[in-house]
């Protein structure tokens, strides 16, 4: 068992005293290198380590050792396969290694069984083969500690319509083993070549994207968002960017990891600056991404309950009466567009303590917003609308917009 | 004493001793000759659902006409000694056991009185039950690109932790839950109590045994590994028979293992290739939390090139297979034990790239009833000539809340899905969708959505509340549901 403490490495030996025990002490090795390593990111829990390697094998029994002391390979998860035949090879195999996969199609095996010696991070396949040769096995497992981080670095216009977008992936190894002629597969497909040294990191450019129109809005609310100042009644403004991961948005290739996206812009100098990050959820393909950028100082919207009255329906029930005023100044020297959301559990208990879960209202007369709610934003407890803001005009024209938003609670006790 | 020295050196081994005294009828004297008669073969039978092996051995011995005494010890294993039995297989009707001596001194010792009519060279069975050897059961899956099929790779792992190495045993695996009163460890523990009686008793003599030994010669015995070094056998894959026995099913290994001490062997039961499988997305918050899961179902049947046998509880490790040929992760999953025709469920978890989302669009209340304390009766909202009274309070109202279902279906793959919705209470559904009632408060939804398609389902849940409700149901109304205006 001496290459055991010689190796610290993973080591893959075929006793050349087949079919004898796996536990005799004196031992001739052969240790067949790695043909072909590839390391696979694509299962966001997991990451998988597939090798290559070709093994002398002699007709009868053969033992194979493959052990792993001091790295964080997950046991359970080892796959032993004998590729038979050239439909199996992968294709970026070199091509000495294929002539060799071509003598091993007549080689027929069969793993008989595998033994675990106590107490070592160690396993033998017993490998039944039916002539003298070679046959290329591949091994397949998971490892810990090999794991991977995504960030995004977007850099938008001067006028935010449109952004450049960058998919990063950070490989930190700190598994015990090094993989130095990997292929990383990060999925769709796409491989990179990265060697992988014993606890360094690699950072890679995955995917890049140009050219993708974004849209920019301004959001509202008080429950969620909370006041800017709440004895002035003015709210927070938060403004997002949406991303639509689809074809039409010069996107749609592949689903968005969760990471940090840091956010740039470029100025009229043709410099960028850095206007913000949020974390990225995941974003499937066709689906939208909405990132929280910053919060707007050059809009003020002030919030205030103008009334609430109750009526009396009969006996302990009764409806409620709310008016809500939105008092909204844009100080931009461009329109904007701005959401208005108002959480209406939340508003309910503003105004009255209520003995119903459930909330049932309706939008009164006095409500000024024009048109329908927001179907995307509206819900059976939020109201959403949105309006659009005329640019800052000079100080003695500038316009404060007075909204009017008119909730009946019903059937209240 | 010679057979302590043996002890000494064979320290795991259980011991069969012929004692040449043969004709000697009580206890042994100092000075003993014996022979040690190796294991002719072995067969373990092994328990998964407790901690317990039987162990069958066969040894050959000589035996002499008349009485014959046979020490059987198993210092150091795990064996149960009351388990312990012997029965001759070559002469069933010339010997017999006259009675079995546990000797007061040695907690892991016993032996027997054999008498006998003839001279012979006999073959005779001894078992036992031990604890400390186990097995498992594990899968490896590999699912094809489409996910239409699955290879599957069976396994059985036997882990020895008895004390004793069993060379060249046969293995039998028994799948199924069997009773025992006893624990063989327990069994076991009351030997070990036995045992530091005995210690604490040698302690207080040890001037004395010490006194003995100093007059004794001093001596070293060199013991072959008594295993029986087997020609090389080329050999194809094993197989694994399987029967059902009882309540019970038993795989039998073909051929023999060497399990030592300590030591696992990871063996393969059965290989299925191409099963059909289906895969379905499910969301069932009791069974599987409160997410979309996709569930890979398939049966253990013909069809699957299974259904042999049942699959016993197990670890399955999942992949697929990708373009490339390489294998990609997809979970690490419990098997549940699966009878034979049984449908196999493995939730394989969330799948991102299916955006589910269940959203209450409207809620309002209806036919409230006011109950009037002058006179204790009932009135309902909105109907004419209501006396109105600020001393009534709302007795019972119906609670209506419209839902809408979004799911998208961002794979490559058209998907099936089935939503399980609990409603408790006296409810009412009403939907045009594809809904059938699974139980008095559940029911399940079902759609299919093809690559890329987006569907919101909309339905209305009515809850009969306070007076209004009288007994747990769901009742299901086919309506036309439209997206509200607010």
């Amino acid at each position: 068992m001496k290459y055991k403490t010689l190796y610290r490495v993973i080591a893959l030996s075929v006793c050349a005293l087949s079919t004898t025990q796996s536990f005799a002490r004196i031992k001739l090795i052969t240790l067949p290198v790695r043909e072909h390593v590839e390391i696979q990111l694509e299962n966001k829990n997991t990451t998988i380590i597939e090798e290559e390697r070709i093994v002398p094998l002699k007709k009868g029994n053969n033992d194979i050792d493959f052990s792993w002391h001091n790295t964080s390979i997950r046991p359970e998860t080892i796959v032993f396969r004998v590729i038979d035949g050239s439909s199996d090879v992968h294709d970026n195999t070199p091509n000495n290694a294929k002539q060799n996969a071509k003598q091993s199609d007549i080689i027929k095996t069969n793993v008989i069984s595998v033994s675990y010696p106590p107490n070592e991070s160690a396993l033998t396949w017993n490998v039944y083969a039916d002539k003298n040769g070679t046959a290329r096995v591949r091994i397949t497992y998971a490892i810990n500690k090999l794991d991977r981080k995504y960030h995004y670095i977007a850099r938008t216009n001067s006028d935010e319509t449109n952004m450049q977008l960058m998919q990063y992936i950070k490989v930190n190894n700190q598994s015990g083993e090094s993989y130095l002629n990997a292929q990383m597969s990060t999925g769709m497909d796409h491989t990179i070549a990265l060697p992988m040294g014993l606890d360094e990191s690699q950072e890679f450019l995955n995917q890049s994207y140009d050219q993708i129109p974004i849209e920019k809005t301004y959001t509202v609310n008080a429950s969620e968002l909370g006041y800017r100042n709440r004895s002035q009644d003015k709210l927070n403004v938060y403004m997002h960017y949406h991303i639509v991961n689809d074809k039409q948005h010069n996107l749609g290739k592949q689903s968005f990891a969760p990471g940090k996206f840091r956010i740039y812009q470029q100025d009229k100098k043709g410099s960028s600056v850095f206007i913000g990050e949020d974390w990225g959820q995941y974003t499937a393909k066709e689906d939208e991404a909405k990132l929280f950028i910053g919060e707007a100082r050059d809009i003020v919207v002030k919030r205030i309950i103008k009334r609430q009255k109750r009526q009396r329906i009969n006996g302990n029930l009764y409806n409620w009466n709310v008016l809500l005023s939105y008092e909204i100044e844009n100080f931009k020297d461009k329109p904007v567009n701005l959401i208005i959301e108002e959480d209406l559990r939340a508003l309910r208990g503003e105004v009255f303590a209520s003995r119903n879960n459930l909330i049932e209202w309706e939008i009164g007369k006095e409500t000024s917003f024009s048109g329908q709610p927001l179907k995307k934003y509206t819900t059976g407890e939020r109201v959403a609308y949105q309006i659009s803001l005329p640019a800052r005009q000079e100080e003695a024209k500038q316009m404060t917009l007075e909204k009017k938003l008119h909730i009946n609670f019903k059937n209240e006790w | 004493m010679l057979t302590n020295s043996l002890k000494k050196l064979i320290p795991q081994c259980a011991l069969i001793v012929i004692l040449a005294s043969l004709t000697c009828v009580v206890m042994a004297k100092n000075i003993d000759l014996s022979t040690l008669p190796a294991r002719e073969s072995v067969q373990l039978t092994i328990y998964n659902s407790q901690d317990l092996t039987l162990v069958r051995e066969t040894r050959q011995i000589s035996i002499k006409k008349g009485q014959n005494r046979l020490q059987f010890s198993w210092v150091n294993t795990k064996i149960d000694p009351t388990s312990v039995q012997i029965e001759f297989l070559s002469h069933p009707t010339a010997m017999n056991v006259s009675n079995t001596t546990f000797p007061h001194d040695k907690p892991q010792m016993l032996y027997w009185h054999i008498n006998s009519s003839i001279d012979a060279l006999a073959t005779v069975e001894i078992s036992y039950f031990t604890s400390g050897i186990s097995w498992k059961a594990d899968y490896s899956g590999i699912m094809d690109q489409t996910e239409k099929t699955l290879s599957m790779d069976s396994f059985i792992t036997v882990t020895n932790h008895s004390g004793e190495d069993y060379d060249h045993a046969q293995v039998r695996l028994v799948i199924g839950k069997i009773n025992l009163v006893e624990q063989v460890n327990d069994l076991l523990g009351q030997a070990k109590d036995k045992s530091r009686r005995i210690r604490e008793r040698k302690k207080a003599m040890r001037p004395k045994v010490a006194r003995m030994l100093m007059t004794k010669s001093a001596g070293t015995y060199a013991i072959e590994n008594d295993a029986v070094v087997m020609a090389d056998v080329i050999m194809a894959e094993k197989e694994v028979t399987k029967e059902s026995l009882s309540e019970y099913y038993i795989f039998s290994i073909e051929g023999t293992e060497s399990i030592p001490n300590q030591w696992s062997k990871r063996l393969r039961s059965g290989f299925a290739k191409d099963i059909p499988i289906d895969t379905i997305y499910r969301y069932r918050p009791r069974e599987y939390g409160d997410i979309l899961a996709r569930v890979l179902l398939f049966k253990n049947d013909k069809e699957s090139s299974l259904g042999e046998a049942p699959l016993p509880k197990g670890r399955i490790q999942l992949y697929q297979k990708t373009k490339q040929g390489s294998l990609s992760y997809i979970a690490d999953l419990e098997l549940k034990y699966t009878s034979i025709g049984d449908k196999v469920e493995l939730n394989t978890g969330k799948n991102p790239e299916i955006f589910f989302e269940l959203q209450n669009l409207k809620n309002w209340r209806d036919n409230i009833w006011m109950r009037y304390r002058n006179g204790n009766y009932y009135r309902r909202i909105g109907d004419a000539h209501i006396k109105i009274d600020h001393n009534s309070t709302v007795a019972g109202w119906n609670e209506h809340s419209l839902f809408v279902q979004r799911i998208r279906n961002f794979t490559d793959q058209p998907i099936a899905v089935e939503i399980r919705r609990i409603l408790s209470g006296d409810a009412v559904l009403r939907s045009q969708l594809d809904i059938k009632k699974h139980d008095f408060q559940s029911v399940d939804i079902q759609t299919n959505l093809a690559v890329g398609e987006q569907q919101e389902l909309l339905y209305e849940t009515l809850v009969k509340q306070g007076r209004n409700a009288k007994q747990s149901q769901i009742v299901l109304e086919n309506r036309k549901i439209s997206y509200p205006v607010w």
